[in-house]
């Protein structure tokens, strides 16, 4: 576990802190820097805004061969996202490259939250929810509550 | 949000095991049973690793990610949850091997352009480890196909391209579906005459 931690990891640690994305903030854990805290705002507009979501974000060995390993702390309704927070995104699996970084990555999830994708679902219940016609707005209303609910700041 | 050990019912006592690090020589092993590559082309043209193979090369991989989970510590009990995630998608994998391991031949990367440090400036820099390619005093680069631009220290689009046909920048697949090598003629009369003969 006592590897040195690859340049590219601590170049982009140090430009996550010097130049931070607009309503995103991801910190290393002082005892281990492939663990990160992350915050993610609800982007402007959508179900999730004014919300303020936490997520976990691990460097696994293989990082940038393999994708950073991420997952919402904070509860929330979103089709593309199950009960224990695990994210479907095509970026974190099959499309994957080593060129993409944790701030793209966390930018992508951030679009998500603003695009929900119910024709590719994870947690089958919200998609089913979401994408009937008549009960979209009830969805999208559950989604404000857990956002008021759980993603306070 | 309850633990991932309440979630699915695992009891306190099966987390007592040391923490080490996995051997992976049985991995690498199985790897080389399955890998098709380039000169490890089988000599029959048809012939497919066997599934079971394919399975034992995700399988190990998976035992030795389980193997390094070691205890669990409230602290790193998000690691956990995420290298459990790993596991889980390579016993799938397992349970549902693909026909072939994806990546490019030896040769193929053998024979990426390469270009020469006087071609390099100063501002570029490798897309995967970000290191300007002029820090390195004897830098080893390669261009993809794809684009002039698109250019990886050899070192580290190598792991990458093994795994994945694909330029990380694009995604732009980077070889057609594999076609065996013709046969030379001379090697063909050489086999006749040794089964023959």
């Amino acid at each position: 576990m006592t590897a040195p931690l690859p340049k590219r990891i601590i170049k982009e640690t140090e430009r996550l802190q010097s130049e931070p994305v607009p309503g995103i903030s991801a910190s290393p854990h002082d005892d281990n820097a492939r663990y990160f805290d992350v915050m993610v705002e609800g982007p402007g507009g959508s179900c999730y805004e004014g919300g303020v979501f936490s997520l976990e974000l691990f460097l696994p060995d293989d990082y940038p061969m393999c994708p950073p390993r991420i997952r919402f702390l904070t509860r929330i309704y979103h089709p593309n996202i199950d009960r224990l927070g695990r994210i479907c995104l095509d970026v974190l699996k099959n499309n994957w490259s080593p060129a993409l970084q944790i701030r793209t990555i966390l930018l992508s999830i951030q679009a998500l939250l603003g695009a929900p994708n119910p024709d590719d679902p994870l947690n089958e219940a919200v998609a089913k929810q979401w994408k009937a016609r008549e009960n979209q707005p009830e969805a999208i209303k559950t989604a404000r509550e857990w956002t008021r609910l759980y993603a306070n700041k | 949000m309850s633990g991932y050990d309440v979630e699915h019912s695992i009891p306190a006592e099966q987390k007592e095991q040391p923490r080490r690090r996995p051997d992976l020589s049985t991995f690498f092993g199985t790897l080389d049973l399955v890998d098709t590559s380039g000169t490890r082309q089988p000599q029959n043209e048809h012939a497919l690793p066997l599934p079971r193979d394919v399975s034992a090369a995700f399988r190990n991989l998976a035992n030795a990610f389980d193997m390094m989970r070691g205890p669990a510590t409230a602290h790193e009990q998000g690691n956990n949850d995420l290298l459990e995630q790993l596991v889980q998608s390579l016993m799938q994998s397992a349970e549902h091997p693909p026909s072939e391991v994806e990546g490019v031949s030896d040769e193929f990367i053998e024979q990426l352009e390469r270009v020469p440090k006087k071609e390099l400036r100063e501002e570029q820099s490798c897309p995967i480890c970000s290191n300007p390619f002029l820090e390195d005093t004897h830098p080893l680069v390669v261009r993809l196909p794809c684009h002039k631009d698109h250019m990886f220290d050899l070192e580290c689009i190598q792991p990458w391209l093994k795994l994945n046909p694909t330029c990380p920048l694009d995604r732009k697949a980077l070889v057609k579906k594999k076609v065996p090598p013709p046969p030379s003629a001379d090697d063909e009369d050489a086999e006749y005459d040794d089964m023959y003969a």
